[in-house]
C-alpha cells in the first residue's frame, strides 16, 4: 500500500487568515506530529512550523489595487503549482483570501489534489454567483457562521459550520488587566471608542467621519473621552494626523484591541469581524460602511443581505443601529450614540441582544473542529 | 441633419439614463435593452459625425468604448451564468460605467463641433 504523503499545503493571504491558519496547524499537527506545511502565509503560520514558498506580509490588497503587483501574484502562483506538481500533498487548505486562493484551487483540482476551503469567501454579501465556481473547485467548505451552512449545501457543496476561529483567538489573548486599569483611569467615566479597521483605506475613509461625530457627542456628552484604535503601528501617524484636527480628546491605542472595546461604554467601528469582537465583550455598538456614491451605484444590485454588520446578519435583525452611507452622516453616528450612552433601556436592549447571540455562536474549538473534519477527509476512517 | 443627430443624441442621453436606473434597481431585461439601444444609437452618432472625415477616430472609439465594454458585460454574463474566471469579474462593471457615459461625451462633444463648423 503506498504511504499517503504527509505534506499538506496551506495558503492564506491576510493577517487574519495568518493567525487562524497557525491556530489550525497546531491542532493538526496535535493529531500526527508528523504533518509538514507548506504554502503561503505570514509570521504566524511560519512560527507555526509552515514552509514558506512566499512571505504573505504586506500582500493584502483590495480589489484593483492587486492589478498593481500582478507580476508577483503569478510568481506566487507558478511557485505554488510547481511544488504541487512535484511534491503532491495530500491536501490543499485555503484559507479566506478568495482572489488569489481561487487559482491555487484551480490548479489543485487540475492535479487531483483535494481542496478543502476553510473561512470560506463572503459570497453570501457580495457574489452569490461564485458559489458556481466553488462548487466547481472546492471538494470541502468549513464554514465560520452558521448561515453559511444552508447557503452553499443549497448549492450543492458540502460544507460543515465549525464555529468561528475569532473566538478562541479571543480567549488565548484574554484581556490585560494592567492595560485596561490604566485606560480606564486614565479616560474617565464615558469612553466611546473607534474601530475603524486595520486598512490604510479603512482608516482614511472612517476615521475622520468617527471623529466629527466625536465632535457632536463631545457637546451632548461633555465627559466623552475618545479611544482611538490603531492595529498597525504604521498607521499610528496617519490615526494622529487624523485625530489632531478634530479638537475632541483623544487617546490612540496601538493594538491591544480586546483592551480599548473593555474599556470602552461604546465601540463604534468599520462593518468588519472587529464587530464580533466587540460582541463577544457585550458592548454596545455602531456600525458604518461608508463607500462611494459611485461604488454603491456599481454595488448596489449585488447587496443580497439587508445588513452590512456580521452582528445583524447573524442575529438576522438589526441589534446594533448600522449605516451604509455614501457621503458623510457623523449625525447619524452623534445621534445614535448618545442614545446608547445615555438611555439605559435602549444600551440593556442591545446588550441582552448581544448576549443572546453570543451565547449561540461563541463557542470554542473551531480549529479544532476544522482539524477533525480535515482529517476526516484526508485520513478516511 | 442637425435635427436627425439632435434626435439621436436625445435618444442616447436618454437611454443611458434609464440603462443606469434599471441597472441600479436590478430590472436586467430593461437594462439590456436601454443599453443596447445606447450603444447603438452611439455607434450610429459616432458614424455619421466623425466617419468621413476622421475614420481612425471612429474606429478608436468603436474598439474602445464600444467593443471594450460590450465584450466585458458579456465576459461578466457568463461569468455568472457558468462561473468562468477565479477572479471577482465584478470590477468590470466599474470598468463599463466608467467607459460608457465617455462614449455618450465624446459624441456630444463631436456633435456640438460639428454644430459650430456648421
Amino acid at each position: 500500500m503506498p504511504e499517503i504523503s504527509k505534506k499538506i499545503f496551506i495558503s492564506a493571504g491576510e493577517s487574519s487568515g495568518d493567525i487562524h491558519g497557525a491556530n489550525l496547524m497546531h491542532c493538526l499537527l496535535e493529531k500526527d506530529p508528523q504533518i509538514t506545511f507548506h504554502g503561503l502565509g505570514r509570521e504566524n503560520m511560519i512560527t507555526a512550523g509552515l514552509h514558506s514558498l512566499h512571505d504573505m506580509s504586506h500582500k493584502s490588497l483590495m480589489w484593483l489595487h492587486a492589478l498593481t503587483e500582478i507580476f508577483t501574484f503569478l510568481k506566487m502562483k507558478t511557485d505554488c503549482v510547481r511544488f504541487m506538481r512535484q511534491e503532491r500533498p495530500c491536501a490543499v487548505i485555503l484559507i479566506d483570501y478568495c482572489g488569489f486562493n481561487f487559482y491555487i484551487a484551480r490548479a489543485a483540482k487540475k492535479l487531483g489534489i483535494p481542496v478543502i476551503y476553510y473561512i470560506s469567501p463572503q459570497l453570501w454579501a457580495h457574489g452569490p454567483w461564485r458559489v458556481k465556481k466553488i462548487k466547481k473547485l472546492v471538494d470541502k467548505l468549513l464554514v465560520i457562521y452558521p448561515f453559511e451552512k444552508p447557503f452553499y449545501e443549497d448549492a450543492g457543496i458540502p460544507a460543515t459550520y465549525v464555529g468561528h476561529p475569532l473566538f478562541d483567538e479571543i480567549r488565548k489573548k484574554g484581556v490585560n488587566e494592567g492595560i485596561l486599569g490604566e485606560l480606564k483611569n486614565e479616560l474617565g467615566e464615558t469612553v466611546v471608542s473607534f474601530l475603524p479597521g486595520s486598512r490604510r483605506q479603512e482608516i482614511v475613509r472612517l476615521l475622520p467621519l468617527f471623529l466629527r461625530s466625536a465632535a457632536q457627542i463631545h457637546q451632548q456628552i461633555p465627559s466623552a473621552r475618545f479611544l482611538i484604535s490603531c492595529n498597525n503601528e504604521h498607521h499610528f501617524n496617519l490615526v494622529d494626523a487624523i485625530a489632531k484636527v478634530s479638537g475632541v480628546p483623544y487617546k490612540i491605542m496601538v493594538g491591544n484591541v480586546q483592551e480599548v472595546i473593555q474599556a470602552s461604554d461604546l465601540c463604534i467601528a468599520g462593518a468588519g469581524t472587529v464587530t464580533l469582537q466587540i460582541a463577544y465583550f457585550l458592548k454596545p455598538l455602531i456600525i458604518v460602511y461608508k463607500i462611494s456614491p459611485f461604488a454603491y451605484f456599481i454595488a448596489r444590485p449585488f447587496f443580497t443581505t439587508p445588513y452590512i454588520g456580521l452582528v445583524n446578519k447573524l442575529a438576522n435583525r438589526m441589534i446594533a443601529p448600522e449605516l451604509l452611507m455614501c457621503t458623510g452622516n457623523h449625525s447619524w453616528i452623534a445621534k445614535q450614540a448618545a442614545q446608547l450612552l445615555r438611555h439605559d433601556q435602549k444600551r440593556r436592549e442591545c446588550i441582552e441582544e448581544l448576549t443572546s447571540l453570543m451565547d449561540r455562536i461563541a463557542k470554542p474549538g473551531a480549529s479544532r473542529h476544522a482539524a477533525d473534519e480535515i482529517f476526516k477527509l484526508i485520513r478516511p476512517a | 441633419m442637425p435635427g436627425f443627430f439632435y434626435v439621436i443624441l436625445i435618444i442616447a442621453f436618454a437611454s443611458l439614463i434609464a440603462a443606469a436606473i434599471s441597472y441600479f434597481f436590478v430590472k436586467i431585461k430593461l437594462f439590456s435593452f436601454t443599453l443596447l439601444l445606447f450603444y447603438t444609437s452611439n455607434t450610429f452618432l459616432s458614424f455619421f459625425l466623425t466617419h468621413n472625415n476622421h475614420a481612425v477616430f471612429f474606429y478608436t472609439i468603436v474598439i474602445f468604448l464600444v467593443v471594450f465594454p460590450v465584450l466585458c458585460l458579456i465576459l461578466f454574463a457568463l461569468d455568472v451564468r457558468y462561473g468562468l474566471f477565479c477572479i471577482d469579474s465584478s470590477f468590470v462593471l466599474v470598468l463599463v460605467w466608467l467607459l460608457t457615459p465617455v462614449l455618450f461625451v465624446v459624441n456630444l462633444i463631436s456633435y456640438i463641433i460639428k454644430v459650430i463648423h456648421a
